[in-house]
This record gives structure tokens, C-alpha cells and sequence, in this order.
């Protein structure tokens, strides 16, 4: 067998992976351009050190590794905050994520038709929130409703969905359910 | 101990702050406190912050199969500006410059990703499949896009030349070969009118059904090649796994393993055997014609043929002695025409049956491919017999056959069109080819074994800097001259 090319091989499996790796990092990172930061300094490790990727065995796995990695090496880098979570949490919570990989890659899936029946303001204020990138106070006067009434909305629409993909993932046919 | 219940609300209510609103100091500690000392918080906490993560990876990110905007629907139209989608790819990543060389190809790839999650940006259409990747391809008129990384609804792809990856929904992929005719109708069903295709169907994808014109494949599980014709015949290869047949027409049902074939027609489906060989995939096509039709090669550089391009007066100069320049701008109409001539005396008066001229372009050098459209070309055939004794070195643009003075257009008293070709835009090199019954008969019907052959741009570009298109002559070193291949017809 020819060995294929390590730049195509890389490419092939990080198309694969990419999405749940920045999902990953950003359940300990919940900041947009922090993760994308993170994530992308990992790319960078990744492909510096895909050598000693042993092909067959979990890309994912050996990606996350490297991932989580690069969040302590954030963590350290920049300059301390009260707000920061402390290592415990981000081990805790990386170890989660890790274990439950297969389990959210499953109510990603299931999250996609959840949101296909939300209603017309759910959806609206997930368009805003999630594809323009608008903050609570820039969303007020597209809406036309207060700062307060757009984080209620927000966080009714974020456990709504929550809960259908739960529902949903606990029947046996997986039929949707709200 | 506060009950399950309320450990819930609470661990909700500082993911909510964490995401949209004011996340304090104490909120990080209880939130800490919380997912350390509970497994069940641990995990609702990962379900809230990947859902949050998946909703923003949905409406920006790459290779989204499904992007938020599409799910959204009818809602207001996405921003229009681009820059919120072109910013998606962060620049940290290829400013690591030791790394741009070795990134070249990751860069081209990821490019892709980022138009694949453009389109899904703004395309709205019930898309069934993604045109992941194409090779060197051609099409004629599709009537689905063609662009790479296109979202492809119901439609007709029709790839001339080269081969093109399409992906299906379903994840069922398909390499189509050209010339071939796919014609696409569901997730995970298309129909394949003529060509060849190779397909690898994973897992989620199986039952992933290929219908042709006699039969219907419908794969559980494989890779398969298969090879069709518009008049119903075809040939299945297994590569891997099981495929089974359908063949209404005879009613069998036949079921293929790894490394076994079949061969259909419309009227029975022969089981297949053990194939060492590499698939004859023309093998029909040889049984349809077993007596050899005479076929000759022609080009412009043998017997009394020759090759040259004329400027219009007016012009400015632009001068290539390897290549046949064609040019046309809306002010002043074709600025460089293209003539052809063909020494048909070899053919001793047989009739044509098929005829095909092949051009092989080159860029010229003037102007900008970038700034070039589509472009449409024209070959006309001069119908006035005593105009054929033009030589190269004393054609002028006035004095060349079918001149006409309206805008130095052809003039269709002593030139009848032949048929048309077309490049893509921004493209300006490749073999082209004009294969039409109309050739055929102009050449049958030819009287001093001489034929002359017009080239010229039918779109006319306003734009200066746009290219000035170019196919060898006969004095380009390395590409083939202006060829014409015939099949006469039988004696």
C-alpha cells in the first residue's frame, strides 16, 4: 500500500473533526474569538506534530488531547481574571467532553430538527443572536423589545431546546417531541 | 443540600449569565462548585455549552451539512454584506509564515470548506447534495450550478469533460466521470442518463439507489462503478460489498458481490463473473459498430491547409506567431477573427458521417482571464467556394473570405454557422471541440477539397483588460494544430 500524502490525510481528517474539536474547546471556553483562537493554535500543533499521529487510532481523541492543551497554555498566557475557571474545572469539565463525545455528536444531530420546529420569534432570535452576531443591546431595537425581555427569550429558547433534544433522544424511535 | 430540582434551575440560570449577561466572580465559583461536586451537573453543563457551540458552528462555521440559515428558513434575509462571512477563516493560522508552504494545499482544501459554508449561507433551495470537488471539468448547460462546492437541488448535471465529486446528503459519494449526464433526485437517489460514475456509499448512506434508463441499482453497503448509455445498456463493477440490480423489464432481481459485474440491456440483465480485468467500459459501443468505420485525422498543417488570425484595422496591434488569436468587444465587433483551412482531398469525395474540430487553446498573454465572462465561440463555414485560396501570409481582414463591412462580422450570404463552443469564466486554456452533424455536412459537401473554417468570439466584452482568447496554430511548438477527426460514412 502507498502511503498517502500526510498534508491530504491531515485535511481528509480534520474536515471530519473540526466541528466537534471547536465545539470541545468551547465548553471550556465559551468565548467566540477565544476559542476560534485556541482552536486554531491547535490546528497549528496538530499539523506540526502529525507525525506522531499513529494512523487507525482515534483522531479525535488525539486532536482533543492537543486541544486541551492549548486551553491550559491560554489560561497561563493571558493575563489572570477573576473570572477565569481554574484548572480542576476545565480538567473536569474536558473529561466530560471527552467521555460524552459520541452522546452530543448525537443531540447535534437531533438539535438540527429541534430547531426546524421552533417557532417564528425562537428562531428569529437565534438568527440574531448566533448568524449576526449581535449582541443583547444591538438586538433590542431590531426586536423592539427591552435588553431583559431578549435574555429571557434567549434563555427559554436555549433550555427549550435542551429539553426536545432530551425528550426526543429518550424515545426509542426518536421521534421529535416538544 | 439544595434537591436536584433547584441544582438544576440554578446551574441553568448561571449557564445563561455565562452565555448572554453579567457572569460575576461568584457566579464562577458556584458554577464551579456545582459541575465539580455533581455528575449529572458536570454533564448538563457540556449538553448547554456544546448546544451553544453548535448553534454558532452551524450559522458560521465549514462543512456545516445543514447550516442554521437553511433551518431558519422564511425568516428576514441573512445580512447581505459579506464581510461577516468572508472574516471566517481566522488569519492567525496562515500568518504562521513558515507554514504557508507546506499549508498550500490545506489552504485550498479549507477554501473550499469556507465556499461550501458560504453557499450554505445563501442558498435556501432543498439542497440534496454538495458538488465537493471537481477535476479539469467541462459542462455543457446544467441546470444546477456547477460552481465547486455548489448546493445542488433537483437538476441535471452534464459534465462534458473531467470528473466531478458530488456528495450527497446521506453521505453516499459519487465520482462522475465525464462526458456523462446525472441527473440528481433525491438525498440519496439520482438517475444516470449516460457515463460513467464510480460511487462509495458509507454506513447512514445504504439503500442509496443509481436509476438508469433499463434497470435501477440499489446499494446496501459498497463501492461500485458503473457504466450507462442513454439507450439503456450499462455495466456494474462491485468493488467492495453488495450492490443489488433491479430489471424491470425482464423482472430480475440480482444481487452482486465484491468483485463481481453484470451487464445490462433493455431487454436482459446477464449475471456477472469474476472480473481480473479492468472494466471494458466501451465494450457496447464496439459491439454496436464491429465493422471499423474509416476514420481520418486532419489538421490544418497537412496538404494545402493552413492557419491564421486577422485584426481588425482599427485595432490596437496585438501579434502572436504561435497562437490563433480571437477577440470581439461590443464598440467594434470581432477584432480578431480566426481562419481555418482543411485540405479535404484524402477524404476522395466520401461522405462525412461525423465530424469533430478540436481547438487547443492557450492563454495569449493579453488582457486578464480574471476579467474574462463566459464566452461563447462560434465556428462558421465559408460557403463560397472561391474564397478558399487565402494563404496565411497575404490575409488581411478585409480581404479574408465572409467578410462583411457592418462591423467586420461574417457575412451569412457566403458563411453558414456550424456549431458553438463555450468557455467557463476566467478559463482560457483546454481542448475544445465542435462535434456537429452541421460539420459533418459542410465538409460531405464540400466541391474543391478545400474547406475554410471561421473562429470567432460571439461575446463581445466591453472590458479592455479582458483576455484575448488563443488556440494553436501551425506553428506552435508543442500543441496540436487545429484538428479535424472524421468517420466517413459507409460505402
Amino acid at each position: 500500500m502507498p502511503s498517502p500524502d500526510p498534508a491530504e490525510e491531515f485535511v481528509f481528517l480534520l474536515a471530519r473533526h473540526e466541528r466537534p474539536l471547536g465545539a470541545y474547546v468551547m465548553t471550556m471556553v465559551p468565548h467566540a474569538q477565544d476559542a476560534d483562537d485556541i482552536l486554531q493554535e491547535a490546528k497549528v500543533i496538530m499539523w506540526r506534530h502529525f507525525a506522531k499521529f499513529e494512523p487507525g487510532t482515534n483522531f479525535g481523541a488525539w486532536a482533543r488531547k492537543i486541544a486541551f492543551h492549548q486551553v491550559l497554555a491560554h489560561r497561563k498566557r493571558k493575563q489572570r481574571d477573576r473570572l477565569d475557571f481554574s484548572e480542576d474545572f476545565l480538567r473536569a469539565v474536558a473529561e466530560e467532553a471527552d467521555r460524552g463525545v459520541d452522546h452530543l455528536e448525537h443531540r447535534e444531530r437531533v438539535l438540527h430538527d429541534c430547531l426546524a420546529k421552533l417557532p417564528a420569534d425562537h428562531r428569529e432570535v437565534l438568527h440574531l443572536r448566533y448568524h449576526e452576531n449581535l449582541s443583547l443591546e444591538d438586538m433590542a431595537p431590531r426586536l423592539d423589545r427591552s435588553v431583559g425581555a431578549i435574555y429571557r427569550l434567549l434563555s427559554r429558547v436555549r433550555h427549550c431546546l435542551h429539553d426536545c433534544v432530551t425528550k426526543t433522544l429518550s424515545r426509542p424511535d426518536n421521534e421529535l417531541s416538544f | 443540600m439544595s434537591s436536584p430540582s433547584e441544582s438544576r434551575d440554578t446551574l441553568l440560570a448561571l449557564c445563561d449569565r455565562l452565555l448572554d449577561g453579567d457572569f460575576t466572580a461568584e457566579d464562577r465559583a458556584q458554577l464551579e462548585s456545582l459541575v465539580l461536586g455533581d455528575p449529572e451537573m458536570r454533564r448538563l453543563y457540556v449538553e448547554i455549552l456544546h448546544q451553544h457551540a453548535a448553534l454558532r458552528q452551524s450559522a458560521s462555521r465549514l462543512g456545516s451539512q445543514q447550516s442554521l440559515s437553511d433551518m431558519l428558513g422564511s425568516l428576514s434575509e441573512p445580512p447581505t454584506e459579506p464581510s461577516n462571512i468572508v472574516a471566517m477563516p481566522s488569519p492567525p493560522f496562515w500568518r504562521a509564515q513558515i507554514f504557508v508552504n507546506r499549508f498550500a494545499p490545506i489552504a485550498a482544501l479549507l477554501l473550499i470548506g469556507v465556499g461550501l459554508a458560504l453557499f450554505a449561507l445563501l442558498t435556501r433551495k432543498p439542497t440534496l447534495a454538495t458538488l465537493a470537488e471537481v477535476k479539469e471539468a467541462r459542462w455543457e448547460s446544467s441546470s444546477v450550478s456547477t460552481e465547486p462546492g455548489a448546493k445542488l437541488g433537483v437538476g441535471r448535471l452534464r459534465l462534458a469533460a473531467g470528473t466531478a465529486r458530488i456528495v450527497f446528503r446521506s453521505g453516499a459519494e459519487v465520482s462522475l466521470e465525464g462526458p456523462a449526464d446525472l441527473e440528481l433526485l433525491s438525498s440519496n437517489t439520482c438517475f444516470l442518463h449516460s457515463g460513467a460514475l464510480v460511487a462509495h456509499v458509507p454506513e447512514p448512506a445504504h439503500g442509496f439507489q443509481v436509476r438508469m434508463e433499463s434497470a435501477r441499482l440499489i446499494d446496501h453497503g459498497t463501492d461500485f462503478g458503473i457504466s450507462a448509455d442513454s439507450s439503456g445498456r450499462a455495466q456494474v463493477q462491485v468493488l467492495q460489498g453488495e450492490v443489488e440490480i433491479q430489471h424491470p423489464a425482464s423482472g430480475a432481481d440480482l444481487h452482486l458481490t465484491t468483485h463481481e459485474s453484470a451487464s445490462l440491456t433493455p431487454e436482459r440483465l446477464s449475471s456477472g463473473r469474476r472480473e481480473e480485468t479492468e472494466p471494458d467500459r466501451y465494450a457496447f459501443a464496439r459491439l454496436e459498430h464491429p465493422a471499423k468505420k474509416p476514420v481520418l485525422t486532419l489538421t490544418t498543417s497537412t496538404g494545402t491547409g493552413d492557419a491564421a488570425y486577422v485584426v481588425s484595422p482599427d485595432s490596437r496591434l496585438h501579434y502572436s506567431d504561435t497562437l490563433l488569436l480571437v477577440k470581439n468587444s461590443p464598440e467594434t465587433h470581432y477584432l480578431r477573427k480566426a481562419f481555418l483551412r482543411f485540405d479535404l482531398s484524402s477524404l476522395r469525395n466520401r461522405p462525412v458521417a461525423d465530424a469533430a474540430l478540436t481547438l487547443n487553446f492557450e492563454a495569449s498573454g493579453f488582457g486578464y482571464a480574471t476579467l474574462s465572462p463566459e464566452c461563447a465561440f462560434v465556428v462558421y463555414g465559408v460557403t463560397d467556394d472561391s474564397q478558399n485560396d487565402w494563404s496565411a501570409a497575404n490575409l488581411t481582414w478585409e480581404n479574408a473570405p465572409a467578410f462583411s463591412p457592418e462591423g467586420g462580422s461574417v457575412d451569412a450570404t457566403r458563411a453558414i454557422k456550424l456549431g458553438t463552443f463555450t468557455m467557463p469564466q476566467g478559463v482560457v486554456s483546454g481542448a475544445y471541440t465542435v462535434n456537429t452533424p452541421e460539420l459533418a455536412a459542410f465538409l460531405s459537401r464540400d466541391g474543391n477539397h478545400r474547406a475554410t473554417l471561421i473562429v470567432v468570439r460571439e461575446t463581445a466584452v466591453a472590458k479592455t483588460n479582458a483576455a484575448v482568447h488563443g488556440f494553436a496554430g501551425n506553428r506552435h511548438p508543442t500543441l496540436a494544430p487545429p484538428t479535424l477527426r472524421l468517420t466517413l460514412a459507409e460505402q
